[in-house]
């Protein structure tokens, strides 16, 4: 099994979370038929009841809007954070491969310029333990960019996450991630 | 009781004239659309299976029979669920029964296309058919054409269902914003009479204004691609053609949604004894989903990051927005009207809830993968089929199987048999779902014939949950079918 962590984990519990309560709802609404009342008795109620979940509703969209809109993983929210100059790195999508480097260091801030050279692919960037951790669409004729800064070292793998043809669930390859420093002239050069 | 058939305006091909009463003809589409439904679910048991190796297929068959699933659930249930509407609202709307005839034989040939570019050809990129792939891939040039003919033909089908729903509202409430309800916020639009849709019409109203301008993008798109088809010179820009193709794909797998909130509002009142009536909430409310459905398909392109940044945050906002209507008034509003009502359970009613229920999960899935930080660990893994999943088969397509129950009529439901049915269909269908979820969250991309682990184990347990579902399906139909028999025979038709 791969380790569910970061996001994942964020999305799991939300989502378990959130299923069992509208579940339970559900059920004390299904269960609530045994007690038959008259409609107009539970309407007025009901309405009321209506009024404070479309602003508790409307509350949490307003919320969540507002927080992703600071963690989205495009250029324009990710270059402001970043401190260190990026390293720029290539990326070529063809049926079925990446041209690519084949290592790149660690805990530097790295600018994938991803793009393909026939059809629609997915760049998808897994840990060694396998946990899916950012992608961007490799397309042709247009160049995506994706910052990205490997954790630590080891052997990552990179994934096409877009259907791509007969090829597709072949489509992937090891990158070695070094701690940075040991090998760094020889990054330059390949970037 | 058959329904009478309304004398109408003479027209070309009378379906009564064919001896096609609304109530045959909606039974025949009915069953030949459950029975396909059945067949594809076949063909994804058996994807399954051989994603968990527990049977042997090539790559280019297995892509080829998800494109011929994906696409053909799409067009089936789009299908089931306008039938529907169309038979809760034949009588108010005086729909023209000639007109189902043409949009059911476009829509039917229209598959039967693609099943031939699949099956024959081998066509296989998937039911996005995303450009350029269609035109790069293993198989022969005219499986490319054809199946986007096929494509097109279920686009007219569905074209002419909504211009029939469209012209039948007008007859009746004299415009479509009157259909919308919108006089119930514009004085000057009422009626003399001061007679309101009903919140099925409004639905209906809804579903032929964006069903339209869904079928006029997707011309757009297939004809571009047919001209690039005869000459590859013809230019697409690939960003272009993708928002098309997403803009068309979502929203005509969404309005299947809409539509079936249309069956809802005229179906759970029979079972609970209470009505659904429009006021100021419901046009508010559905004039919203007008507006932002059609918006929200920008969330299939957040990892695509050279897409323009008002469309990305549009698009999330858009996708929010959309779902307030749903969660706050249809929803909301269904289950109100089941609060601590004198409800009849039968097999029909418990279907519809069970929809419902299947709407919520699945919607609340569908949020967390619209919100662009989650979207990018969660962008075509399997927690993408996981959330359509669970409200177009665990929902919208409850809502059918709720629909033909009401339909074949539920007098004499054999109880405990029902109960065991139920039991089985219910245990597969969430297994089936958590194993797709599962494999979402472990990061198993969606789409692929070899899947990295844990993707093989979870589709070896998810296989036999299909099968445990689709022998609850089969015994549910035949049951169905049984009891249509009896109660034809008894003379009873449709309801309780
Ligand atoms: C009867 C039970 C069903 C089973 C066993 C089933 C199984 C599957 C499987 C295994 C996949 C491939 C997932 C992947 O690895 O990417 C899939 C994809 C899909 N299914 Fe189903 N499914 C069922 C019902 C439905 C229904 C009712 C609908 C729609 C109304 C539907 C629509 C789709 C679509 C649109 C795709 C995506 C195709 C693509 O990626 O191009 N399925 N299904
Ligand atoms: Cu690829
Ligand atoms: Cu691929």
């Amino acid at each position: 099994m791969v380790p569910i962590e970061g996001r994942q984990l964020a999305i799991l519990l939300l989502w378990i979370s959130l299923s069992a309560i509208v579940t339970v709802a559900f059920l004390w609404v299904v269960r609530s038929t045994r007690r038959p009342r008259d409609f107009d008795a539970v309407q007025s109620d009901g309405y009321r009841l209506r009024r404070g979940w479309g602003w508790v509703y409307g509350s949490l969209l307003i919320i969540s809007f507002a927080v992703t809109i600071w963690t989205m993983p495009y250029a324009w929210a990710q270059q402001a954070a970043a401190k260190s100059p990026a390293i720029t790195v290539e990326v070529v999508a063809h049926q079925f491969s990446f041209t690519m480097p084949s290592s790149l260091p660690a805990r530097r801030l790295i600018k994938f310029v991803v793009t393909s050279a026939d059809v629609n692919h997915g760049f998808g960037i897994y840990s060694p333990q396998g946990v899916l951790l950012a992608q961007v669409q490799a397309m042709p004729d247009y160049h995506n960019v994706l910052y990205f800064t490997f954790p630590g070292p080891g052997t990552y793998i990179i994934r096409c996450l877009e259907y791509c043809g007969e090829g597709h669930s072949a489509m992937q390859q090891p990158l070695k991630v070094y701690v940075s420093g040991s090998q760094a002239t020889s990054v330059s050069k390949e970037a | 009781m058959a329904k009478p058939v309304r004398v109408q305006e003479p027209v070309a091909l009378h379906a009564a004239d064919i001896g096609l009463t609304p109530r045959r003809l909606v039974g025949m589409t009915l069953s030949v659309g459950l029975g396909l439904i059945f067949v594809l679910g076949m063909i994804g048991g058996i994807m399954k299976a051989a994603q968990g190796n527990l049977i042997q297929l090539q790559p280019g068959t297995f892509y080829a029979l998800l494109t011929l699933h994906g696409a053909g659930m799409i067009s089936t249930v789009v299908l089931l669920t306008a039938v529907a509407l169309w038979y809760v609202l034949h009588d108010h709307l005086s729909l023209r029964p000639d007109m189902l005839v043409f949009s059911v034989v476009a829509i039917v040939w229209g598959l039967v296309a693609a099943t031939v570019a699949v099956l024959v050809g081998g066509f296989g990129p998937a039911w996005t058919f995303l450009y350029p792939l269609p035109f790069m891939g293993t198989w022969p040039s005219w499986s490319t054409g054809l199946f986007f003919f096929g494509v097109l033909f279920v686009g007219v089908g569905f074209a002419i269902f909504c211009f029939d729903l469209m012209a039948g509202i007008i007859r009746t409430y004299g415009s479509i914003w009157n259909g919308l309800a919108w006089d119930t916020w514009i004085p000057r639009l009422r009626r003399p009479d001061g007679k309101v849709a009903p919140p099925s019409v409004i639905a209906a109203s809804m579903v032929a204004i964006d069903g339209l301008i869904t079928v006029a993008a997707g011309s757009v798109l297939v004809v571009a691609l047919l001209a690039h088809w005869f000459s590859p010179k013809f230019p697409i820009d690939p960003l272009w053609i993708k928002n098309l193709t997403f803009f068309f794909g979502h929203t005509i797998a969404n309005l299947a949604i809409y539509v079936s909130a249309g069956v809802i509002y005229y179906i759970l009142p029979k079972y609970t004894g209470r009505a659904f009536h429009t006021n100021k909430v419901y046009a508010l409310s559905w004039a919203i989903s007008l507006f932002f459905v059609p918006w929200a398909w920008p969330h299939h392109l957040y990892m695509d990051f050279v897409q323009a940044p008002w469309l990305q945050v549009g698009g999330e906002a858009s996708t929010y927005i959309a779902t307030i209507p749903a969660t706050v008034v249809t929803i909301f509003g269904s289950l109100l009207l089941v609060y601590r009502s004198d409800m009849r359970w039968r097999p029909g009613s418990t279907l519809f809830l069970a929809g419902i229920l299947g709407w919520l999960v699945g919607g609340v899935a569908a949020m967390l993968d619209a919100t662009i930080p989650f979207n990018a660990v969660l962008h075509n893994t399997l927690w993408v089929p996981a959330h359509f999943h669970t409200y177009l088969l665990g929902g919208v397509f409850l809502f059918v199987l709720g629909f033909t129950s009401y339909f074949v009529g539920e007098r004499q439901t054999p109880g405990r048999l029902v109960k065991a049915i139920e039991w089985t269909f219910f245990t597969g269908l969430v297994g089936f779902l958590l194993m797709f979820y599962a494999g979402g969250i472990e990061g198993v991309p969606r789409r692929e014939a070899v899947q990295p682990p844990p993707g093989p184990i979870l589709a070896d347990i998810a296989t036999g949950f299909v099968a445990i579902l689709l022998v609850g399906l089969v015994a549910m139909l035949i049951e169905f079918w049984v009891r249509a028999k009896r109660n034809a025979a008894n003379g009873e038709a449709e309801g309780l």
